[in-house]
């Protein structure tokens, strides 16, 4: 799939914005601030209805304005489709696709994108929540029945966290988060095993040998039998039932896959706590490199490929070499704040970007 | 602004309170009711009042009706050892109108949803329970809408029923009749192969 072309309304520092983009390279520089990393963004938004940075919908709306607009034409299969995403204030999001309304489920049916940047490093260093929201984010594209059990997940938990407060029976929804949760488990260990072959080569590639590890860790306290669903539920059953009286004084819901984490461990120790900023780049790009691999083996399309300021800290030559990693990509937007590559520029477009405007187009 | 009759703004605002009727259409609606003869005006007002007199809820199903027991209670011709449990009433008449369910309803009058403060208490649960402990039941078919709540309903009415040694089962799930499967969603075509039969 291509986007052939992009136009904003509000959208962060993006008052108006009309573009056309090459099938290939286009390339985002400019200084910081300028709006780069927003126009990936948009990009991502367009393709999967929400923010590869986690940010919420109000944040994306530009200052004194109340509504955000994307638009696209995209080609895909040589069928060419119009695309639209639009968000006012205090309402649902809308996804246009050819003028017809659809779910944000749909877009993930047709569309795919990798989204790489300096915020990545949250997904080892940061939260809990970041290595969710990168598996949420990444499995979603892999699996379509994925996405279906998140969304049904987040209701059971809703109705449950709502039930716990008000004292009713939860023991319906108990057993309904245990057979959506643990799809879920099965199909992130599955998920999480295949991404792990995968970065463990790209790592030991980039960074020289060095030796990379990650571990899930599910939060019904179990990472070794996980092999089968009702495995897993036995175990979800088994910690449900202990944490029953604590769940009810707590007043919330305390197991379960929205409360899952991974531990990366780099040449054996956590790479939260003893990884060097270098370490933690490269492994996080690596993370990023097996997933593109990944979606696009099993989805059969290539996927967009967003990459913001990933070359800031390499040398042209290994720039080049990582660029080729991502091998075949079919268009590739990227940004940086330093001139761009010179192979790079000549197999595409370059727009200067400067205070949420596209100053020069080349 | 313009002011209107604070009566009519008082219909418009009871009107407004209906489901599916925004601010909109209760004005236009309130205007409509103030333009109809005053022979169509109060046919409409009977007919709410009548409704309100005569339609009550069977005290064996929970179902609306205008006799107690109610109609399909009281048919000699359906089977009385099966029950179908639903939601609401037009679920039950929806299935009645298939005319593939001899047996009888029970409405459970909503689905268990803690967001919405609904707890197994304010479900007409108890009364199902007094029918199978009453009567000679020998299946209970559980058909709550397939979405999150009526799953939970479900799988809460199964825990309850199951010990007591009668049949529960639940409706299928999958394709509509005369639908392509090349149209099917996802989530119903995966719903679809989970609940194969064998041929």
């Amino acid at each position: 799939m291509i986007i052939n072309s992009l136009s904003l309304t509000n959208f962060r520092n993006f008052e108006k914005l009309q573009t056309e983009f090459s099938p290939t390279v286009n390339i985002f520089y400019g200084k910081n601030g300028s709006g780069k990393t927003n126009l990936l963004e948009a990009i991502f938004v367009l393709c999967l209805g929400r923010s590869h940075r986690a940010a919420s919908e109000t944040v994306l709306v530009q200052k004194e304005t109340d509504f955000y607009r994307i638009e696209g034409n995209l080609s895909q299969d040589d069928v060419s489709i119009e695309l639209a995403v639009a968000y006012q204030k205090h309402t649902r999001k809308k996804i246009m696709l050819d003028k017809v309304a659809i779910k944000t489920s749909e877009l993930y049916d047709n569309f795919c994108a990798v989204a790489a940047g300096p915020e990545d490093s949250e997904i080892l260093a940061g939260s809990p929540s970041s290595r969710r929201n990168f598996i949420d984010i990444y499995l979603s594209q892999y699996s379509k029945k994925y996405l279906r059990l998140l969304t049904d997940y987040h209701k059971v938990l809703q109705q449950k966290n709502a039930g716990l407060k008000n004292r009713v029976d939860i023991s319906a929804y108990n057993e309904l988060l245990v057979l959506n949760g643990s799809e879920i488990i099965l199909l992130r260990k599955q998920f999480l095993d295949a991404i792990k072959t995968e970065t463990k080569e790209y790592y030991k590639l980039i960074s020289l040998g060095s030796y990379f590890d990650l571990l899930y860790k599910p939060s019904i306290k179990e990472t070794e039998n996980l092999e089968s669903v009702e495995l897993i539920q036995e175990k979800f059953r088994e910690v449900l039932e202990n944490y029953r009286m604590k769940e009810s004084i707590m007043e919330r819901s305390l197991v379960g896959p929205h409360l899952d984490d991974i531990s990366f461990t780099i040449n054996n120790l956590p790479a939260r706590n003893y990884g060097s900023q270098g370490e933690i780049r490269t492994a996080a790009l690596s993370l990023k490199l097996a997933v593109y691999k990944l979606i696009k083996e099993k989805r059969q399309i290539t996927p967009l490929l967003l990459l913001d300021e990933i070359f800031a800290e390499l040398d042209v030559g290994r720039a080049e070499g990582l660029i080729n990693l991502f091998a075949n990509f079919d268009q590739l937007f990227l940004t940086t704040a330093v001139e761009p590559p010179e192979f790079l520029k000549s197999q595409g477009r370059s727009f200067l970007i400067d205070d949420g405007k596209i100053i020069d187009k080349k | 602004m313009f002011k209107s009759a604070s009566s009519v703004e008082r219909l418009a605002n009871r009107l407004a309170r209906l489901p599916g009727i925004g601010r909109k259409s209760a004005n236009r609606l309130a205007f409509h009711i103030l333009k109809l003869t005053k022979e169509e005006a109060f046919e409409l007002a009977d007919t709410i009042r009548e409704v309100k007199d005569k339609v009550g809820f069977c005290t064996v199903c929970n179902n609306i009706s205008e006799t107690d027991p109610c109609q399909i209670c009281t048919d000699p011709k359906r089977t009385k050892n099966i029950i179908c449990v639903v939601e609401e009433t037009p679920d039950a008449a929806a299935i009645d109108k298939a005319e593939s369910f001899n047996g009888m309803f029970h409405i459970l009058g909503g689905k268990l949803s803690p967001l919405d403060g609904i707890g197994p208490d304010d479900l007409k649960i108890s009364e199902l329970l007094a029918r199978i402990h009453d009567g000679d039941i020998t299946e209970i078919i559980l058909a709550t809408n397939p979405n999150v709540e009526g799953e939970a309903t479900a799988l809460y009415l199964s825990g309850l029923l199951k010990p007591l040694g009668l049949k529960v089962s639940r409706i299928a799930r999958g394709l509509p009749v005369g639908s392509d499967l090349e149209y099917a969603d996802s989530a119903t075509l995966s719903r679809a192969l989970e609940g194969r039969q064998e041929f």
